[in-house]
């Protein structure tokens, strides 16, 4: 995969999420207040690693975070994890 | 010498302080019927020499039923040993919180150059933006 066809994907990857959580309103509910989805892909790890730094950026500021992994299974495409500060 | 000398004369405007002055911006992106539906403003900080040291923010808003909402904005990070820009995407309006990402963002530079990259980056694909954004949240192009 050539690195535009990486980026493409992975800026669908947080349309991708998007859509999921517009589709599963209940998600928000065990948080107070809006988040910070922070993605993470199956296959680029680049990204990950890049993510995982925003995270500590994001929480720094004082901002809550969930971290979403992306999966393989088609009936919970995404793995949501409430991030501590 | 004078030890009650005025220490004044010594103290010049700029000098051995950096000044982080902060400055705003805004224009419009679009009009509709005589009226502004899409804008940029931006916000950063510049020191004394006129560099720009930080991106406290680039959003793009969009006029929704009389409100301002916005959609997608930039800023760059806060540690000053490793600042980087990156991307919000607001999920729909019925649901405030955002996307942060990396993805698609510049990353090499200062910030000087991630400014003019997210301004150039919101006045060439706000459409893109809004028109996912009104998809997701179920609103039609003329809101």
């Amino acid at each position: 995969m050539s690195k535009k066809q990486q980026i493409q994907k992975n800026i669908e990857l947080s349309s991708k999420l998007a859509d999921y959580l517009v589709s599963n309103p209940n998600i928000d509910n065990k948080l107070t207040g809006p988040a910070s989805y922070v993605v993470f892909s199956s296959t680029d790890n680049n990204l990950n690693t890049l993510n995982t730094k925003l995270i500590t950026s994001l929480l720094n500021e004082g901002k809550k975070v969930v971290k979403a992994e992306e999966t393989t299974s088609k009936k919970m495409p995404w793995r949501l994890t409430f991030i501590n500060p | 010498m004078n030890k009650y000398k005025s220490k004044s004369r010594y103290r010049k405007r700029g000098v051995g302080t950096k000044r982080n002055r902060k400055f705003i911006n805004s224009f419009p992106l679009s009009f509709e019927s005589g009226l502004t539906t899409d804008r940029l403003t931006y916000s950063y900080r510049r020191d004394q020499t006129g560099k720009v040291t930080e991106v406290t923010t680039v959003t793009y808003d969009i006029l929704v039923e009389g409100d301002w909402i916005t959609i997608v904005y930039y800023d760059s990070t806060h540690d000053p040993k490793e600042s980087y820009l990156h991307k919000h995407i607001r999920v729909a309006l019925q649901n405030p919180s955002d996307t942060p990402t990396l993805e698609g963002v510049k990353r090499r530079g200062n910030p000087s150059i991630w400014l003019t990259w997210a301004i150039n980056d919101i006045k060439n694909n706000f459409q893109i933006y809004k028109k996912n954004f009104l998809k997701r949240s179920n609103l039609t192009d003329k809101v």
